[in-house]
This record gives structure tokens, sequence and C-alpha cells, in this order.
């Protein structure tokens, strides 16, 4: 078979192999600005966003938790927090820059002992099956090329009982907050991008990205498809972001 | 949800910058992380729980499960404990009553006892209509608040909705959203000519 396999890189198709290539190369020339640039993208109110994720969550003392695509661990840190010192937080990223950058935060935070750290692509998890309590991602699955055999590894890796939780740009059928959110995502961010961290394409790819990410229904049926149960989703802010939560039973 | 992530996220700041001007208190309960103390003021009728870490302590409105420890007191007796002479007295007198874990519970109270925290201001930022997002599906405050405003049939429904289903927003989360979105649209108009005048700076930077 010589037919190529592509996948959207933003709005642009791309083979399959150059994407991955090509989000990382995005992500590490962002790293050391990311939080800056993250906290203007989204006025900090990401961070509420998060909040929210976090309370889903249901983490507490003694669980242990996989967090992927963790970036600079604004969840991972808080999950360390809430898993105590008996618990267990394996912060995880493709990308190392961005890893490293976690790993001082950490450290910065006094969070040592009970969080360790995993370079890995959310699509291959190098972890035996059904050893976590929660498995996250935030802001991730939208940069990941082949959502479907992510979702699958989620599944695989958590322990019957155990819940996974997606917190991801999704799409609002509000107007005016539509129209405002493409003037924010297409020339706001971009202009961000390149006054803050010099990389205008960098952003107007996340912007994309977050337009080719399935919608709330579509992706609760992914989830579904990869096995979980008692799926469900809550818009945040007219579902600008949107929260999806499943079991496996 | 923003309100209720709004107020926590506050609360929580200012609990850890309170907590900050006194390192001790931090490396005191550093020692509980991981722990969940519910703290519940007797006017609001349901507990803010604690939960302490290495360096930053967070605040969150639902647990699942039960707390380690919880404290319970008046307004009266939480402000005894930051601001009266005898600043434990409260926890050994029942004014602040402690339920659960006694040694986490009195190591958490005894913390508290030690550093000034503001619960007036606390409790203003928890009263008035935010009091309707964080206490969600409480029934009995639910009714209360929406009976004095909306029609019955309505109410019914929407307090169905919302315990059931949890995921429609109240009448005021929507009166509150549009509004935002109102201001919103003019801020775009405003972000719309700032943009331009940027993209005409960098334009002329560049080409300069
Ligand atoms: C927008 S950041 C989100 C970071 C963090 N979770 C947060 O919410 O702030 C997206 C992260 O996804 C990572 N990423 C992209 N593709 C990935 C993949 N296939 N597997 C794991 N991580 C990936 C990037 O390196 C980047 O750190």
């Amino acid at each position: 078979m010589s037919e190529e396999r592509t996948t959207h890189f933003g709005y642009k198709t791309v083979p399959l192999e150059e994407k991955a290539e090509r989000v990382r190369g995005v992500f590490d020339s962002v790293a050391s600005r990311y939080d800056i640039m993250n906290d203007l993208m989204s006025f900090g109110v990401h961070r509420l966003w998060k909040r929210f994720a976090i309370e889903m969550s249901g983490v507490r003392a003694g669980q242990r938790v996989l967090d992927l695509a963790s970036g600079t661990g604004d969840l991972a840190a808080r999950f360390a927090n809430l898993v105590g010192p008996g618990g267990l937080v394996v912060m995880s990223d493709i990308n190392a820059a961005m890893l490293e950058q976690g790993r001082r935060r950490m450290l910065d935070e006094g969070l040592v002992g009970n969080i360790d750290f995993a370079q890995i692509d959310a699509e291959e998890i190098p972890f035996p099956d059904n050893s976590f309590d929660s498995v996250t991602i935030g802001f991730g699955l939208r940069n990941v090329t082949d959502k479907q055999k992510a979702l699958n590894a989620m599944y695989r890796v958590l322990r019957p009982g155990g819940r996974a939780l997606i917190l991801e740009f999704s799409h609002t059928d509000v107007a005016p907050l539509r129209a405002a959110y493409d003037l924010y995502s297409f020339r706001l961010l971009p202009l961000m991008g390149k006054l803050v961290a010099d990389d205008a394409d960098s952003y107007r790819y996340l912007a994309e990205s977050i337009r080719m990410h399935p919608d709330q229904e579509t992706l609760k049926e992914m989830m579904a498809r990869a096995g979980f149960e008692q799926c469900d989703y809550h818009n945040l802010t007219a579902g600008i972001v949107a929260i999806h939560r499943g079991y496996k039973i | 949800m923003s309100t209720e992530a709004l107020i926590l996220a506050t609360i929580e700041a200012g609990f850890n910058k309170a907590l900050s001007i006194d390192p001790h208190s931090v490396e005191r309960l550093a020692s509980l992380h991981g722990k969940v103390i519910g703290v519940e003021l007797v006017e609001l009728g349901w507990p803010l729980y604690f939960v302490p870490g290495p360096t930053r302590t967070l605040v969150q409105r639902h647990i699942e499960g039960e707390p380690d420890a919880l404290l319970r007191g008046t307004l009266a007796g939480f402000r005894k404990l930051s601001f009266g002479d005898d600043k434990t007295g409260p926890l050994f007198s029942g004014q602040v009553e402690m339920l659960g874990d006694q040694g986490v519970a009195q190591h958490f109270g005894e913390i508290l006892a030690s550093v000034d925290l503001d619960w007036e201001e606390a409790l203003s930022r928890l009263t008035g209509d935010t009091i309707a997002h964080l206490i969600g599906g409480g029934a009995r405050y639910m009714r209360g608040w929406l009976g004095a405003r909306a029609d019955t049939a309505r109410q019914d429904a929407q307090e169905y909705l919302q315990e059931e289903l949890r995921a429609t927003p109240n009448r005021f989360e929507v009166e509150d959203f549009l509004h935002t979105v109102d201001i919103l649209r003019d801020d775009v108009e405003r972000l719309v000519t700032r943009i331009q005048i940027l993209e005409g700076k960098l334009k002329s930077a560049a080409d300069a």
C-alpha cells in the first residue's frame, strides 16, 4: 500500500509521522514562555477550568494518577498535593523541554517523593494494564495525532473503578462568543505569540488545532468506543472548554 | 462554574498568603500533606475542604469520601480562634468542634489559631448570590433562594435538572453569562482596534 496516511496539522493536511515532529517542534519553541503564554491566552481562566477538572477527578490521598501532556504541570502539581506522601503522580509529556520545566516547578513547590516524570506519547503509554486510579489529559488531546489510540491506551492503564478526565477546548454554539473566540484564536493568539514568544506560527497552530478537535458528542462517542462507561461531559464557559469523564468498570 | 471556582481560588490564595507570613506554620501544615480537613462555618451549613501540601494548601468545595477531620463552629468561634486572647481556647471549650481524627483536627486548628485570618471577609465572599452557585445540590438553601425569585413550576424543573444532571446552568448563571457576552462584545471591538494598531506597528518594525 503506497497510500500515504495523512492527518490535520491545524488546517493543513500533513503526513502522519510529520505531525508528531511538528507538534514537538511547536512545543519546543514555546516551552519556556509557555506559562506566561498560557495565562495570556486564556486571561487566567484556564486556572479556573483546571480547578473544576480537579474537583471532578475526585483524586484523594493514596491514589495513583497519570497526567498525560502535563506541560509545565498545573494539573500534576495539584494532584501531587492531593494524593499525599502515600500516593503517586506520574507527570508526563511527549516533550522533554516541557517536562524539565515541570520538574523544576515541582521542586520549587516542594513536591518530591510522590511524583515521577516520564517522557511519553499519549498514544503509546508504556505502563501495564490497570495501573492507575485516574488518568488525565488537560489541553493535550487536541495535539495528539491518533486520538482514538490515545483514548484506548488511557482506558487500558486505568484500573477497574478508575476514571479518565479530558479537559479540552471544545465547540461553543453561542454566536457572539464564537466570533470573539475566532478573533481571539486566529488573530489575537498569533499576535501574542509573536510578541511574547516570537512565534506566531506555533500559536496559529494551537488555534487551528482547537478548531479541528472533535466536538463534545463526538469525543464522548470516541470514549465509549475505547471502552469507557458512564461517559459524560460538562461544558465550561459556554462550551469553549469541555470536561469529559468516563469510567472503567 | 466560574463564579464558584473564582471564589474558591480567591479563598485559597488568601489563605496561603496569610500563612506565608509565618514560615513555621507552612512547615507545620506540610506534615498534614494529603489530609483533608473540612472547615464548616455553622452560618453557611456546609464545609470547605482544605488539603495541605508541602508549600501550599488547596481549597476545594467537593471531595469524594469523608474528610479526615472536620472543624465546625460559628463565625464568632473561628474569630476567637484567630484573634482571641486564649487562641486555642475555642478548640477546647467546644466552641469550635473537632470531629474525625482528633490529632489532625487539633493540629490544623492550632495552625488556624496561629495566623490572622479574616473570617468575615471569607464569609462575605461566600454569601449573597454566590451561595447559590456554591451550594449546587444543597436543596435546602437552593429552594429558599430560588423560591424568592422564580415561580414554582419553573423552579421545580430547574432544581430537578440541576440536581439530576448538574449540567443545566441556572437562570442567574445564564443572565450573568449574557451580561458577560455583552461586555465581551464591547471588549472585542476595542481589542480589534488595538490589534490593528499593533499589527501596524509590527509591520512597520519589520519593514524598517
Ligand atoms: C497546551 S499544553 C497543556 C499542558 C498542561 N496539561 C496544561 O493544561 O497546562 C499541551 C502539551 O501537550 C504535549 N503533547 C503534544 N502532543 C503530545 C502527545 N502525543 N503525547 C503527549 N503529550 C503531547 C505538548 O508537549 C504540551 O506540553
